[in-house]
């Protein structure tokens, strides 16, 4: 154990986030709530950062991601509400009241959802889904500055409601994923914010994405519940294969894993009871070089026979 | 004794996602189940069709041991599981059966420590744990890739 930071209970410690040669985290000592702390790995150089809500209140860091010299964070310190905020381990401060007033920038995500998409570096820019007081929630980016700190495009989807799902870097540019759906590529400037034209239809959701090489691999589900894989180069999505489920009725891809020019991942099976609930039925390792023909499975998880591909 | 390991302070790059499926040592590690013979164990496979093989039965028979959280730190695959003897703890492979073991019983005896946010730090691995006795709190181990595979040599550091 580093330290025993709460003496009278566990600290909680949580968002642990490596920058520059400290680890930041947010934990509880008991007397400040949750707030922002950093180790080096000894006990001695354990320390909490800034009572950022003053009192037993806590701000609750979280959002933690490095940005060159500085930490930067989400946090709410009683006044503005969850805002952008930046550290270096003695300064800490605000970068930018995005939303005005006590409301923070998360305002309008429901709270069965998870509060953030994880925000993303590329290169010296870090891009997040913010609302102010006049948008709704859309792509942000930040270098860490508050002049530097600006939405990226009002709505690149045109009239959809937007909820950016996942944020992700490929080839020097940030790919988004709106409404589950939807892939938007960005260089950080609105004229440059495209959505990714796609050659099929009927794509149910889009929850994964995962660079090897020069392709982007985006795993999804299509007609109901049917694991597949797409890739795109940034010009055009296609449609790589849909996985065979033979007497299960849908299959959901995960972990995905690049080694060298190849994509191996998990496929679950998937065995339906109601709408609301998909019992496992196992799960297998495949492999994909981004064409049908080579996308095979390695070793089966449950013995179980396929049927023939439908790619 | 306490897992803690103060290092040279050193730049860090990102940190690597967890993952139930990681590539370590030219083999993809993985978990899976064959619920006839092992119940849900760590595997490894070169890549190719049918190249899959157990690394060790940590749960012997059918039961799970469900290892999860593979993480690489310092060149040693780290993870958690539960052998149904400690509860799941902290464990560390180097491919082989006999390489395979528990690098500490954080909480003693069959309560499991609730290890939490592995992430890499200075060739360590901080994480947060239980230990029964304080708490959720932030610990830290070093694996030692140069190690024999003596059981104490692994937690070489953890007496420092």
């Amino acid at each position: 154990m580093i330290l025993d930071i709460h003496s009278a209970g566990g600290s909680d410690p949580d968002n642990l986030t490596p920058c520059k040669d400290l680890l930041f985290f947010s934990a509880t000592d008991g007397e400040h709530g949750t707030e922002l702390w950093f180790t080096d790995g000894t006990t001695d150089q354990t320390k909490f950062v800034l009572d950022i809500y003053p009192g037993t209140e806590s701000s609750e860091p979280e959002q933690l991601i490095c940005l060159d010299d500085w930490l930067l964070f989400v946090a709410n310190d009683g006044m503005h509400g969850k805002e952008l905020w930046r550290t270096n381990g003695e300064v800490s401060e605000i970068v930018k009241d995005i939303h005005p007033g006590e409301n923070g920038f998360d305002i309008g995500l429901n709270d069965d959802e998870p509060r953030f998409t994880p925000m993303k570096r590329i290169e010296s820019t870090v891009y997040f889904v913010a609302t102010d007081i006049v948008h709704g929630l859309e792509l942000w980016k930040s270098d860490g500055t508050p002049q530097g700190t600006a939405q990226v495009d009002d709505d690149p989807l045109g009239s959809y409601i937007s909820r950016i799902t996942l944020l992700h870097e490929f080839d020097g540019r940030l790919y988004a994923v709106y409404n589950w759906k939807f892939l938007v590529q960005s260089d950080g400037t609105a004229e440059g914010t495209l959505k990714v034209p796609i050659n099929y239809t009927n794509q149910d959701q889009i929850y994964g994405l995962h660079t090897v090489s020069d392709q982007l691999f985006v795993a999804g589900l299509f007609r109901l519940r049917r694991g597949t894989i797409f890739k795109t180069n940034g010009e055009l999505m296609t449609r790589v294969l849909t996985l065979p489920v033979g007497r299960w009725h849908g299959a959901e891809i995960s972990d995905m894993t690049a080694v060298g020019d190849l994509l191996y991942f998990k496929r679950t099976l998937l065995e339906y009871h109601s709408a609301d609930d998909w019992a496992t039925a196992g799960s297998e390792l495949w492999r994909s070089d981004g064409t049908s023909d080579g996308t095979v499975r390695v070793t089966e998880g449950v013995n179980e026979v396929f049927g023939e591909y439908e790619g | 004794m306490k897992i803690s390991k103060i290092g040279e302070p050193q730049v860090v790059g990102n940190v690597p996602p967890l993952e139930s499926l990681i590539h370590f040592n030219g083999y993809l590690y993985y978990d899976t189940a064959r619920d006839d013979e092992f119940g849900r164990e760590l595997w490894r496979t070169d890549g190719t069709v049918g190249g899959g093989r157990i690394v060790k039965d940590i749960r012997i028979g059918t039961d799970h041991s469900d290892p999860r959280s593979f993480l690489i730190v310092n060149s040693a695959l780290l993870f958690t599981v539960d052998d149904g003897i400690h509860g799941r703890e902290l464990w560390q492979s180097d491919g082989t059966g006999a390489g395979t073991r528990l690098v500490m019983d954080i909480n003693p005896g069959p309560a499991e420590s609730n290890i939490q946010h592995m992430t890499v730090f200075n060739d360590m691995l901080v994480f947060s744990a239980d230990d029964g006795v304080h708490g959720q709190e932030l610990w830290a181990f070093k694996p030692n890739p140069s190690a024999s595979l003596d059981g104490d040599m692994w937690l070489h550091y953890a007496d420092e």
